[in-house]
């Protein structure tokens, strides 16, 4: 083999494996790694934070200052929901306009009530919490959101 | 300068030792067991781990919140109704109102009412007092634990309360002790308390109503009621 025809093949050889290299360090330290095996982590802070600030809001019911959890049992053991309804969708429709879908679920091992605002779901991301209230006997309602932005 | 021969031969040198480095971190990169990938993998774990600790402990303060409430609805409606004893009290009753006598049936209001709430509540309270109509209490720390591979989350938050007894407590004790008073110097009680009251069989009954808030109270079903505070004394 020539002198010069070696060195040639030299510089091919070293190019094309600096460049398989190259790739490979690409593939390695890309932020979508196939091979790091990191999992999607769903953050529902938001949605968490809003269902507290939801049941704590204070209300004015016929000039009495309750907070929505006390509208909330005391629609429980009256098993009547349309002020429970009409309150959330007064204070929530406005806030989330056409931007978000929710639905409030309030559930209890015997029934189950959703509470829906007036537009079809319009994204993916869904996102829930979950909470407890109690009852005058420490029974247990449970009110979930699901938001879908 | 090297020449054209040296230059190739240094660029594969180069390439070689260069492609088995980046081959071998690859390969550590591939193993999921690495403290590097562990570490990388509970690093977005760990930020909504402290979110989801603070909503867990949240959860924990509100439901608190709302067992004490709902005591005090209970404490307030049976004290009141019962003229500041329990309702299994000894003391003489007329047409249902508890006769205080000022002797034997003289209630410390302040110390009654801190035991009803105890009875309700049943739970452990560290501190617990009385002042200007507001119930001060606190509870044991609400705390939240959270273990992973390579971390330790521990939330602790204090759990004190202030609620309403919506009852006038001050003014009931000052006009309890007005009609003492009354009584002792046998003045005539609807000049000297300042108060409406009703009269029958020589009794006098009061009702303190409050313009608070409403209880809301389980009783055959569930009810808001103005809270009250209703005794009778002798008045003959």
């Amino acid at each position: 083999m020539k002198k010069g025809h070696a060195s040639y093949l030299m510089l091919v050889y070293g190019l094309a494996i600096l460049v398989v290299t190259l790739l490979l360090a690409a593939l390695m330290f890309s932020a979508r790694n196939p091979f790091s095996g990191k999992e999607e982590i769903r953050v529902n802070s938001d949605v968490e934070v809003d269902l507290l600030n939801y049941v704590r809001t204070p209300l004015d019911i016929d000039g009495q200052s309750f907070t929505m959890a006390d509208l909330i049992v005391y629609s429980y053991y009256k098993k009547d929901f349309s002020k429970v309804e009409e309150y959330t969708k007064n204070l929530l429709n406005p806030v989330y306009k056409d931007m978000c879908a929710y639905t409030i679920t309030y559930f209890t091992p015997d029934f189950d009530f959703h509470v829906v605002n007036n537009i079809d779901d319009i994204g993916k991301d869904i996102d829930t919490a979950e909470i407890s209230i109690l009852g005058l006997n420490e029974e247990v309602i449970n009110v979930m959101v699901t938001q879908i932005c | 300068m090297l020449n054209k021969k040296g230059s190739g031969m240094l660029l594969l040198l180069f390439s070689v030792g260069l492609f088995i480095v980046i081959a071998a971190l690859f390969m550590v990169s591939l193993n999921p067991d690495t403290d590097a990938n562990k570490f990388s993998k509970d690093f977005g774990i760990v930020q909504t781990e402290i979110s989801s600790s603070y909503y867990h402990a949240e959860s924990e303060l509100f439901k608190s919140d709302q067992r004490v409430k709902h005591s005090v609805y209970k404490t307030t409606n049976e004290f009141g109704e019962n003229g500041g004893f329990s309702k299994d009290n000894l003391c003489v009753k007329k047409d249902g109102f508890v006769v205080i006598d000022f002797k034997d049936c003289n209630p410390d209001l302040n110390a009654n009412y801190i035991e009803l709430f105890k009875k309700y509540f049943g739970k452990e309270v560290k501190t617990l007092e009385l002042s200007d109509n507001y119930l001060l209490g606190e509870l044991e720390e609400v705390s939240y634990n959270k273990k992973g591979e390579y971390f330790d989350i521990e939330y602790k938050a204090p759990n004190k309360f202030k609620q309403d007894v919506l009852i006038d407590l001050k003014f009931i004790n000052e006009l309890r002790n007005r009609v003492n008073s009354c009584l002792e110097r046998k003045q005539d009680l609807k000049e000297c308390v300042g108060v409406d009251f009703a009269e029958k069989d020589g009794y006098a009954f009061f009702t303190i109503e409050n313009d608070k808030n409403g209880l809301m109270i389980l009783e055959d079903e569930v009810v808001i009621k103005k809270p009250v505070f209703k005794f009778a004394v002798k008045n003959d």
